[in-house]
């Protein structure tokens, strides 16, 4: 495929996936620069493999599979990474949906806590509670994480029931 | 508050993310990233295999140089063997190649066999690597103090002591390396990986199934 082709597949799967990318990284990284680093490999990733994407999986399960392996296997010290010159992304955020000021403060206290709570769920937990909280279908999940749909319903609910513990207890300290 | 407040908090994220690409900066990179995978693999197949494969011409020529007696020469075969060794080991447990879209099972699982495979080997190097090694080595050292009995006692003290107390310590010292690697970094890495890919394998019980929504 001509490397302009290539480039502008990319730019549409961004447009339709690229807020997933942050989300995975702050799931997996906690500083605010790992989260950049890990971001920026996600993004090169989901790049050099997108060549080998056949269509036997949709584009959104591919990029949430790609994302979630290079996320787990992400290392800080990674010696290729960090022979790197400079970041290959810029990578921007775009604003969220409006919302008055004292409810958006709320959420972002919400979301600010649920990923505190989710950096405590071992790191498969994690992808299916990302996966449940970016509105992915059971089918969806299933084919990310390579188990059964009948099974996803359940460990979804062990995870949820886990974090909202974690979060019930982290708002009685609060 | 329910998971479903929480996904509805989550939903307030930002809605996508503008990137934006230098696609110099990014075709460099790529091309540098297939080298280095590409480097990497070999050099994964070259290190070990290579090495006693290259000792073997240098055994050759100290032998035949300093005029060794005929046991220096048993070492050839248990370089072949170490090197075929591997070699073998490394086809019969080639994993299947990974894909960049595989699910989090299969890549855990993948990740687990390789695991699986090198603790096998580095547990058991003892037996197929460093005793093939050492015992024609010593073979020749115990050759020549035979050879070389009637020596000063300086030469005899080198030869039947100092000879085999150094080959033993170099060969218990790498031995001792590679199960402190099994132990300390493969094995915590494999149980880790087991226990998350029994949690997303592990079937679902009935009474569970019973109170999921």
């Amino acid at each position: 495929m001509p490397h302009e082709d290539l480039k502008a597949l990319f730019e549409n799967w961004l447009a339709a996936h690229g807020a997933a990318v942050l989300k995975i990284a702050r799931t997996y990284a906690f500083s605010k620069e790992d989260i950049q680093e890990l971001a920026q490999e996600i993004l090169f990733q989901s790049w050099v493999s997108l060549p080998q994407f056949e269509g036997r999986a949709t584009a959104s399960t591919w990029f949430y599979r790609i994302a979630i392996n290079t996320a787990l296997t992400w290392s800080r010290n990674d010696r290729h990474r960090k022979t790197r010159q400079k970041p290959l992304f810029q990578i921007d955020e775009l604003s969220g949906p409006d919302q008055d000021i004292v409810r958006s403060f709320a959420q972002k206290e919400t979301v600010e806590r649920l990923y505190q709570a989710i950096h405590q769920l071992p790191k498969a937990d994690a992808a299916l509670v990302l996966l449940y909280l970016d509105n992915l279908t059971y089918r969806q999940i299933a084919d990310v994480l390579g188990i059964m749909e009948n099974n996803v319903g359940v460990k979804l609910n062990r995870a949820k029931r886990a974090l909202g513990q974690m979060m019930e207890g982290e708002s009685h300290d609060t | 508050m329910t998971p479903d407040d929480f996904q509805q908090a989550w939903n307030t994220q930002p809605s996508g993310i503008h990137v934006k690409i230098d696609a110099k900066i990014l075709r460099e990179e790529t091309q540098r990233f297939q080298k280095q995978l590409t480097t990497r693999l070999l050099w994964r197949d070259l290190r070990e295999i290579g090495t006693a494969m290259l000792l073997i011409p240098l055994w050759l020529f100290l032998g035949l140089k300093l005029a060794l007696p005929w046991t220096w020469y048993l070492t050839i075969p248990a370089l072949i063997w170490f090197a075929g060794y591997m070699l073998v080991d490394r086809r019969r447990s080639k994993p299947r190649p990974e894909e960049p879209g595989d699910s989090l099972c299969r890549r855990l699982e993948n990740t687990l066999d390789l695991l699986e495979g090198q603790i096998r080997l580095l547990k058991s190097v003892l037996w197929w690597g460093l005793l093939p090694l050492a015992v024609p080595m010593l073979a020749f050292v115990g050759h020549v103090a035979v050879l070389e009995r009637t020596a000063d006692l300086f030469s005899v003290i080198i030869l039947w002591v100092a000879a085999p107390a150094i080959i033993g310590v170099v060969f218990f010292f790498v031995y001792w390396l590679n199960q402190h690697v099994v132990r300390t970094d493969l094995i915590p890495r494999r149980d880790e990986l087991k226990k998350q890919l029994l949690s997303l394998q592990e079937e679902s019980t009935d009474s569970e199934s019973l109170t999921s929504d």
